[in-house]
């Protein structure tokens, strides 16, 4: 990746990042607060309901909510991003895939604005950090690349199938009930939790939980799923965009 | 329909604006406006998937149906108030152009989301059925509910166009707002397993009234008590009444602001 390349990638991301933020008058800090709110309420609703509590279950939550919006929001804004950029695209030289990963990497930014508040929940609940909690940088690298791969297959498959906006919004929402994000998934039926253990978004989650809130080594299984969903996904996802990119300008 | 004050004229404007609407949203209509109307059953499904075992309780009789009644008013609601955000900061060309009383923008995203329960409703009779609840005549209690739902949409839409106009953020504080009602409406729990401050809050909120209404008169089949009835009125008649008045304020010369 050359110097140039980086460079426009950063003024394509801090040009998403500013039409993000428009016409809000708190702009940027929502990224801040949007996440802290959320886990306030969900604690604030859940500790009772159910009947066994989870180990410091507002970082538990906060987890898992940190991790799967930016997969949400990165591959729910890249569906539309060829046809948004259209003219961008027809008139200027710059490689296609840049435009995908400006719009992941506006989700990364929002992700890392989350983390903010998220150190100080884990101080405040006394999550138990060691030295491991420091291998969560690859569980991150690994998400980036999965997510990543699915916008570009979600930003192809738009191009030709209109349908996929609906289709990947929908995905998504049902997705966010199978990654245990505010339930233990011990809970749940056993094909249910089966179905929790492959589900992609749900081992970045379980990974991260163990090394940054109880500083524990997850089990190798997970590990595994976590290298080979990020690189397979990561490696399709190229492949088939570099496949498709130039058929894509006729269909826009 | 008087109580809208809608005439033909208007109707007509409605359909017209819902379908811009429509084909805007989704390139392919038929299978967009599909999706919306299959969406309270594919949440249903999956929540009854995810905590059907975790929320096992002899009390309830019938979790599917359970979930389903307050999906659908949950999404009469969120999609009601959602659409209404963008009632006049989507529609600036029109509001330039067009000399049309402003409040039918609103009325058209009220519209469009009633259109949709209603459509999702037949599939909802089709669950009943396949569930086993009977069809009894409280049933019919359910048109009432949704009409006071619906005048509260209707003030509540009326007040957030508003408030768009002014203040962006408020989309982010709306959509807290809902999640706060997704959570707090007992859509997939037992009211009575919450903390005594959430159920005391629980019986405050008028998405909850009206889903307790509908549950109570179709799946155990008996009249409402009157109290929740005379809750539910109350939220709908200020709502409806605060809406009008801000909506009055607001759009004067709301143009100039957008």
């Amino acid at each position: 990746m050359s110097r140039e390349y980086l460079n426009a990638l950063w003024e394509l991301t801090k040009r998403e990042l500013r039409r993000k933020y428009a016409r809000s008058y708190l702009g940027i800090l929502w990224s801040v607060f949007y996440p802290l709110a959320r886990m306030a309420l969900v604690v604030f609703l859940f500790t009772h309901i159910f009947s066994k509590p989870i180990d410091r279950y507002p970082a538990y939550y906060f987890t898992g909510y940190l991790l799967y919006e930016f997969f949400y929001v990165a591959v729910y804004t890249s569906v539309t991003t060829l046809r948004d950029n259209k003219n961008l695209i027809i008139k200027s030289k710059l490689p296609r895939e840049m435009f995908i990963l400006s719009r992941v990497n506006t989700a990364f930014i929002n992700f890392g604005l989350g983390c903010i508040p998220y150190v100080g929940v884990l101080l405040f609940y006394k999550a138990q950090p060691s030295l491991i909690s420091f291998l969560v940088v690859f569980d991150v690298f690994f998400l980036w690349l999965f997510v990543s791969g699915v916008a570009y297959l979600v930003s192809i498959l738009y191009v030709f199938v209109r349908d996929t906006k609906n289709i990947v919004q929908h995905l998504l929402s049902i997705l966010r009930f199978f990654v245990a994000m505010f339930y233990a998934k011990e809970w749940v039926a056993p094909g249910v939790q089966k179905f929790i253990e492959y589900n992609p978004p749900y081992v970045f989650i379980k990974v991260a939980r163990d090394m940054v809130i109880y500083g524990v080594m997850p089990e190798l299984a997970y590990l595994l799923k976590m290298i080979i969903y990020g690189i397979s996904f990561f490696v399709i996802g190229k492949f088939i965009f570099n496949k498709c990119k130039d058929n894509v300008l006729v269909r826009l | 329909m008087n109580f809208f004050k809608l005439n033909k004229n208007d109707l007509f404007v409605i359909s017209q604006l819902a379908h811009k609407d429509k084909s805007r949203e989704n390139s392919s209509n038929f299978l967009g406006q599909i999706w919306q109307i299959l969406d309270p059953f594919i949440n249903t499904f999956v929540l009854v998937m995810v905590f059907g075992v975790m929320f096992k309780n002899k009390r309830f009789v019938n979790y599917p149906v359970y979930v389903a009644t307050g999906i659908m008013f949950y999404n009469l609601f969120s999609t009601g108030t959602k659409n209404c955000l963008n009632a006049l900061s989507g529609n600036k060309n029109f509001l330039i152009k067009a000399q049309l009383d402003k409040t039918i923008y609103v009325k058209e995203k009220v519209f469009v989301a009633l259109i949709n329960f209603g459509y999702s409703f037949l599939i909802y009779l089709g669950v009943m059925i396949a569930y086993r609840v009977p069809f009894r005549i409280t049933m019919l209690l359910v048109i009432p509910d949704v009409l006071l739902l619906i005048s509260l949409v209707y003030g509540f839409g009326k007040i957030l166009s508003i408030v768009n106009a002014l203040f962006a953020d408020i989309t982010y504080f709306h959509e807290i707002f809902l999640l706060f009602i997704f959570y707090g409406s007992a859509l997939f729990f037992d009211p009575s397993r919450v903390a005594p401050v959430l159920q005391f809050l629980l019986s405050l909120n008028p998405i909850y009234l009206s889903i307790a209404i509908a549950r109570i008169s179709i799946i155990d089949g008996i009249v409402p008590p009157y109290t929740l009835w005379i809750k539910l009125l109350l939220y709908s008649a200020t709502f409806y009444w605060i809406g009008n008045i801000v909506f009055k304020k607001g759009s004067e010369n709301i143009v100039a602001k957008l």
